[in-house]
């Protein structure tokens, strides 16, 4: 059936009809409109005769398979019918008008997000972050409604919902079929097909391809099979590889299922976040994620984290007045929230305006959800690498190509021997190896509870310089319990464990301090309890939880207390304020105030103190006394928080609070922690510690677990620790060891001013607030267990258990990949450049071509990948947790390296070279010098793998461990390959192997030998610096010795 | 020599970086004696733009927020403005815990001569100290006008009567000598750091004379004359000042410490640091030692240098100068010293109870004598300025 023009007023335009029952059909405005992809698929579908039907938002066509009976016009019109229908619902755009835009935008996102995406790897200095923040902001400001310069009331009448109330019920299911499920789309996979084809796209291979031509062209039709085959093998391992890897990254990416708080018929209930459509009233309160763009309607100190969006890591203060600016960037549109983003604090209501993909989330995640996943930088490093060969490589074939001419040898016979030499030579195996060792990796790591949430995550894992631990969750189990109690001048000491009698002074009579403050503790307190079989089940933060323990031990009734004290209103810590306030109205009118925080700030407020039973002015002695004890407290590593109330006259006016007391508490280390710390300091990784504490309290802490590394522990007290020069900020963060009375938003400043100083930084997270920390730092840790959703997200690895155990296994694993990719590309080219060296070294000699072309292609086929793959999954080398980590900008093989791979490449060589003369002279020409050349070549380049195990110890070093299993399998393999060749007769004659002799034997060991003890030796003699020197433990003790000194 | 000249001392405020540094350092000393008298502790300080430097070298069962106690001294000082404020500041600290000695964990008081005897010097050390008769606290009166004028100017802040000017301040006053005695007031110079919003220059020159100045010298012998120079903020207005316009460390005002650089001082910082050290209480014997010689009406000027050596318990020079002023040798002086005081570690610990100071006063002991002069202060009777030994002296 021929290609037929649609009717004149159909708007669809068929592209692709050529098959009898199938059509491609173009239908404008439905590119990126998913809403109206599913509503065609759906129209569509309902007609019998319609067998399939996809519509793509992604291209804009639809492809219709239907049965006998029905015509292409038919199909036109029922889609020409079901635009039509949606026009009422769905504001189609005018054709032709969104395409460029699109196309454009696309192009700078994707920009924007690979810039991004390398930026994050390693840019000390410079921010990317302004860039893409610029770039999708143009990028965003194309069309749709400005929702940000309405004002409330008008988009609320927009989409008929309410500001109060929500959407009424029953429209809903209405709504949600009209815009669709709020939810984005799976990436898609890429087909199976694709990746094959992927395989063969690759330099390296290219020139295989237009070798094997050439081949066919000189008459070489068996090389042209030999180059298919050694092409083939490659594509398939790496074919199998990448699929493996995609399987586990998309495993990675299992989105958890979020729910969120709307207001709909008047009510605040809990919905799945697919359910929520245009229109609905999002509750916003401090850690919510935002699940929809929305407009904002009410704000208190409403914060939100947008760094997912647009990489701004500073939280943005919303407010709900409109911004009268067609074209304001994302981030300055402070009165809109969006999808992905968290609020960090305060609380506020906002109106959904945008769901699914048409978020602006959901455009930059249908944008980059196609594509691959990015490379790691050893990755990009190898391919660069593996290309340049390339050219070097062929340089090589070249200068043979001449000096064999020169010397006097066929025009083919030289060119076929180029062409097998280059293609021996070229290392097409590079990058699919890194691959391999990438993706065990992170399998291996599964299995240890460390998820590595992405694949360059794991190459990074082994370069920490410095890791930041947080002190709660990460070093302590934080689980408080209050252990000291100071109030009416005098102080309660109480067990930490419980049965154990507390003092009686603290149940204390009615009216006296302790009594007071155990119930402005138990009124200014945000746990909720529980009656369950065993007691009192308490949720809420550990500190709190301690304080309800402490009241509930004191035989008070919390629940009959806050009824008669009843909750008005409370005032949370937050940023700039260091206590927490809440207001209780009493059953005879009067009003309680309950205070508790940061002693000092508490006390500050105040300006009486409750004694006895009794109220009397705050003097200066009382300041002191508080003071002295709070040191004393924070000297012992407790939490302090001071406590205070007031019962003000009118309730409305602030009034001085009257003083109660102060509440110590503690929160032990883990146990375990200093050892680990300790491996830490082995692995030559520095340790700080993160805390809001006070810095006594992280001192004695950073003492017990021997935080610093010689002795000298400094720490950097900062409340505000913007205000700090950034030059300064690196200087010093370097040194320190403990940030104290540090908040949350701090750490990225931490992070940053680590790297501006050059450290590579790991960062453990688990709250809300650590989100631009975690995603700032080379390493982002988020504790798995008990960290926020957030922190999973943004961080490259999840510890489930929340043990740091497996954080030193995951750098064990990251040091070994970077390791074994190494050695691998060690090997690789140290064999490629022996086979070249042989080749050009017996041709200039004048000794002719020592091995056929197709001695060269098996070569390659047997001796590169299958140990080159073996060596890259080598358990790791012994010491590798006791030497420090490598620089932060060191490429993967160093100027050193390469001098190394030809230093090693041309005694592989000149073994093989030796064996060849020692043949020619006893044989003369013939097939039999180059049997034995080929063999001694072979054995070589295997034992050589063996010898690439490692670069400092020898193979009888009996500390390097057995081989695994796979490099066994790939040597013996490999081996077993060569040597029964010689006794298939087709391919003995095929390989133009002759038969050997006992003294060909000999002469194969000595050559394949001696090359190997050569190499042994130097390695033995320390002949080859060693980069990763040992840990400088006897260098810092005689260091800290020094330190001891007194000043002057 | 001559004897009619010119000599200028300067004193500093509370608020003035280095003094400031000096007050938190003793504020740690402070605050580890009260909690273990037998602490040893060595505690230096540096302040520029918005961050405090502490690194502290300590041997002790106390424990002490020291971060929270540099702000609590910047707070006391009053320094609210947003560029440097007790809040807003950023404090590193250096902390370097070391393991208890046992020699000076021992309770000097109940000790035996032969237990002093054990308490040695561990460092080399000369220090000087110095009376004259020309003031009541037998000081230089350099000295003792500019810290009157530096209290005073400190004063005036805190107490509200000038409130626009801001802690960090200065004071010179230059004195003509004539026939060795203080003769007439050459030169006074006040330095003031002031507010954003503090009104013209010329006020605060008006507000410094008669809140400052004139009160001074109301009830003073000595008074500014109309050749006197008065120069106020003479390089014009400083807004703010304090650690943001220029740094300060420990000890780098032991001039202002001592007697005005009038007589010799010991380079060595005396804040900082425990009563262990001699280089600081050294100071405090031979200013003892000068003041009841002079008290005893030997000399008019005396100075006594006291020099120890490492490992010896006792000054192995004590050595009195009285330059011409002597009514005895000064030999005979040096030698009545060395009768009358123990001038041996041990001894100079047990004599003025140093260790136990800032735990009997119940209230801050060394902090206090960080601002103001170390010597002198008759407000806070400091044991070394005591005139016991006049009559065994005579």
């Amino acid at each position: 059936m021929p290609v037929q023009e649609a009717s004149p007023e159909s708007r669809v335009e068929p592209l692709h009809a050529t098959v009898r029952g199938r059509a491609r059909i173009r239908v404008p405005g439905l590119y990126h409109s998913n809403q109206l992809a599913h509503q065609l698929e759906q129209s569509l579908r309902a007609h019998p005769r319609v067998r399939t039907v996809s519509a793509s938002a992604r291209t804009g066509n639809v492809l219709v398979l239907f049965e006998q009976g029905l015509e292409l016009d038919d199909v036109c019109r029922m889609l020409d019918g079901a635009i039509a229908d949606q026009e009422g619902v769905l504001s189609l755009p005018p054709r032709g008008r969104r395409r460029t835009s699109d196309s454009r935008m696309a192009a700078l996102v994707t920009t924007a997000w690979r810039k991004a995406r390398s930026g994050r790897h390693r840019s000390p200095g410079e921010s990317d972050t302004d860039a893409e923040g610029q770039v999708i902001q143009v990028a965003f400001s194309e069309d749709e409604t400005p929702w940000h310069t309405r004002t409330k009331e008008e988009i609320i009448a927009m989409l008929d919902s309410s500001g109060t109330d929500g959407l009424p019920g029953e429209r809903l299911g209405d709504l949600l079929s009209r815009y669709g499920p709020n939810a984005l789309p799976r990436a898609e996979q890429r087909s199976r097909m694709f990746l094959l084809l992927d395989q063969f796209k690759t330099l390296p291979v290219a020139l295989l391809g237009v070798s094997a031509g050439v081949s066919v062209l000189t008459g070489g039709v068996l090389d042209a099979a030999v180059i298919g085959a050694v092409v083939v093998t490659n594509a398939l391992i790496g074919f199998g590889t990448e699929s493996q890897i995609e399987r586990s990254i998309r495993s990675l990416s299992v989105i958890v299922p979020s729910n969120a708080r709307v207001i709909r018929d008047g009510h605040t209930l809990e919905v799945s976040a697919e359910n929520v459509v245009p229109g609905d009233l999002l509750v916003l309160s401090r850690g919510t994620r935002i699940v929809a763009d929305a407009r904002v309607l009410e704000a208190e100190r409403l914060d939100v984290d947008e760094s997912a969006l647009t990489g701004e890591s500073i939280p943005v203060t919303k407010q709900s007045a409109p911004i009268y600016k067609d074209d304001a960037p994302l981030a300055d549109r402070t009165n809109m929230v969006y999808r992905g983003t968290v609020v960090t604090g305060g609380s506020g209501t906002a109106v959904v305006v945008a769901t699914g993909l048409a978020t602006e989330l959901g455009r930059v995640h249908d944008l980059v959800s196609h594509a691959r996943p990015p490379e790691t930088p050893s990755q990009r490093e190898l391919r660069v690498l593996s290309n340049q060969l390339v050219w070097a490589g062929a340089s090589v074939c070249g200068a043979m190509f001449g000096i064999g001419m020169l010397r006097g040898y066929g025009l083919l016979q030289m060119a076929r021997s180029s062409i097998s030499l280059a293609v021996a030579a070229l290392p097409e195996g590079l990058p699919t190896i890194a691959m391999t060792v990438l993706s065990l990796g992170v399998r291996d790591l599964r299995k240890r509870d460390a998820l590595v949430r992405h694949l360059d995550a794991v190459e990074t894992l082994g370069a920490p310089q410095i890791i930041c631990l947080d002190k709660t969750g990460t070093i302590t189990e934080n689980q408080m319990s209050v252990v000291s109690v100071f109030a009416g001048g005098s102080r309660v000491e109480l067990a930490s464990t419980e049965g154990e009698s507390t003092d009686a002074e603290l149940r204390a009579t009615e009216g006296s301090a302790s009594k007071r403050l155990l119930e402005v503790v138990a009124l200014c307190n945000e746990v909720e309890l529980e009656k369950t079989k065993e007691g009192w089940q308490l949720h809420g933060s550990p500190t709190e939880r301690a304080l309800i323990d402490l009241v509930l031990a004191n035989d008070m009734d919390v629940a009959a207390l806050r009824k008669e004290y009843e909750l008005k209103n409370m005032q949370l810590r937050s940023d700039d304020r260091n206590y927490m306030v809440s207001t209780h109205s009493l059953p005879d009118g009067r009003t309680l105030l309950a205070v508790k925080g940061s002693p000092d700030q508490v006390l500050s407020l105040c300006d009486r103190i409750h004694v006895g039973s009794s109220v009397r002015p705050l003097e200066e002695a009382d300041h002191a006394s508080v003071e002295a004890e709070n040191g004393r407290m924070a000297g012992r590593a407790l939490r302090v928080l001071g406590v205070a109330y007031c019962e003000p006259a009118k309730p409305d006016e602030k009034e001085p609070l009257i003083w109660l007391g102060l509440v110590g508490m503690t929160d032990p280390p883990r146990s375990g922690m200093r050892k680990l710390i300790a491996e830490f300091h082995r692995a030559g990784i520095d340790t700080a510690m993160i805390t809001g504490d006070q810095s006594a309290t992280a001192y004695a802490i950073a003492k017990e677990l021997h935080l610093a590394r010689d002795g000298m522990l400094e720490i950097l007290d900062s409340t505000h620790m913007e205000e700090v020069p950034p030059e300064v900020l690196s200087s010093l963060a370097q040194r320190v060891q403990v940030f104290s009375r540090v908040s949350p938003a701090h750490k990225l400043e931490i992070v940053q001013a680590l790297q501006r100083a050059g450290k590579v930084v790991a960062m453990t997270g688990d709250g809300i607030n650590d989100g631009p920390a975690l995603r700032a730092a080379d390493v982002g840790i988020a504790m798995g267990a008990t960290g926020s959703e957030v922190a999973r997200e943004v961080a490259d690895v999840i510890l489930e258990r929340d043990d740091l155990e497996s954080m030193i296994e995951a750098i064990k694993q990251g040091r070994t990949i970077h390791d074994n990719i190494r050695k691998s590309v060690h090997f690789l080219l140290s064999s490629n450049t022996s086979e070249i060296l042989v080749m050009m070294g017996s041709i200039s000699a004048g000794l002719g071509e020592p091995l056929t072309p197709i001695q060269l292609l098996w070569l390659n086929l047997i001796t590169d990948i299958f140990p080159g793959l073996g060596l890259a999954v080598e358990p790791s080398e012994p010491d590798i947790m006791d030497r420090p980590p490598r620089g932060s900008d060191d490429p993967l093989l160093r100027r050193a390296d390469f001098t190394r791979i030809i230093i090693e490449g041309a005694l592989l060589a000149g073994g093989t070279l030796g064996s060849y003369a020692w043949a020619l002279r006893r044989y003369g020409p013939g097939p039999k010098p180059g049997s034995v050349a080929f063999m001694t070549l072979t054995i070589a380049q295997l034992l050589h793998a063996l010898s690439c195990r490692s670069e400092y110890r020898t193979i009888f070093d009996r500390e390097l461990g057995p081989m695994n299993f796979p490099l066994k399998l790939g040597v013996g393999g490999s081996l077993a390959l060569q040597l029964g060749a010689g006794h298939v007769p087709g391919l003995r004659s095929l390989l133009g192997m002759g038969r050997l002799g006992v003294s060909d034997w000999l002469a194969i060991g000595l050559g394949a030998g001696v090359p190997l003890l050569t190499n042994e030796t130097l390695k033995k003699i320390g002949f080859w610096k060693r980069t990763f020197g040992p840990p400088s433990t006897i260098e810092s003790e005689a260091e800290s010795s020094e330190e001891r000194s007194e000043n002057p | 020599m001559t004897r009619n000249f010119l000599f200028t001392s300067e004193s500093v405020t509370d608020g003035h970086p280095d003094k400031l540094c000096d007050q938190i350092s003793d504020a740690i000393v402070d605050r580890y004696l009260q909690q273990d008298p037998m602490s040893s502790v060595v505690a230096e300080t540096a302040v520029s733009k918005g961050i405090v430097f502490i690194a502290v070298h300590f041997a002790s069962k106390g424990s002490v927020d020291i971060p929270g106690l540099a702000r609590e001294v910047i707070r006391d000082i009053g320094y609210e403005d947003e560029s440097f404020n007790a809040r807003s500041c950023s404090v590193m600290t250096s902390l370097n815990e070391m393991p208890s000695s046992e020699d000076l964990r021992i309770d000097e008081r109940e000790l035996d001569d032969e237990g002093i005897e054990g308490l040695t010097a561990t460092d080399h050390a000369t220090v000087f100290g110095f009376a004259c008769t020309q003031t009541e606290q037998l000081l230089p009166l350099p000295i003792v006008l500019a810290h009157d004028l530096a209290r005073q100017l400190s004063e005036v802040r805190r107490d509200g009567s000038v409130s626009y000017l801001n802690p960090d301040g200065k004071t010179q006053v230059g004195i003509e000598y004539r026939e060795n005695r203080p003769h007439r007031i050459h030169s006074i110079t006040l330095v003031a750091s002031q507010k954003k919003d503090a009104p013209a220059l010329a006020t605060l020159r008006d507000d410094l004379m008669e809140s400052v100045i004139k009160p001074i010298f109301a009830s003073r012998e000595i008074r500014p004359d109309p050749k006197t120079s008065i120069s106020i903020n003479p390089e014009g207005a400083i807004v703010l000042g304090g650690p943001r316009l220029h740094s300060g460390s420990t000890g780098r005002k032991t001039g202002v410490d001592t007697w005005g650089d009038y007589a010799r001082s010991s380079g060595s910082a005396l804040s900082g640091k425990d009563p262990t050290r001699i280089d600081r209480i050294g100071v405090y014997a031979a200013r003892h030692a000068a003041k009841n010689v002079i008290a005893a009406g030997l000399a008019e000027e005396c100075e006594v240098q006291l020099s120890y050596s490492i490992g010896l318990p006792g000054a192995v020079t004590v050595r009195a100068r009285t330059f011409g002023t002597g009514r005895v040798p000064s030999e005979e002086i040096s030698k009545r010293i060395e009768e009358t005081f123990d001038l041996r570690l041990g001894g100079i610990l047990r004599e003025f109870e140093l260790r136990w100071l800032p735990m009997q006063r119940k209230q801050d002991f060394y902090r206090r004598l960080a601002c103001y002069g170390q010597v002198g202060r008759p407000e806070l009777d400091l044991p070394w300025e005591r005139t016991e030994a006049v009559a065994k002296l005579g």
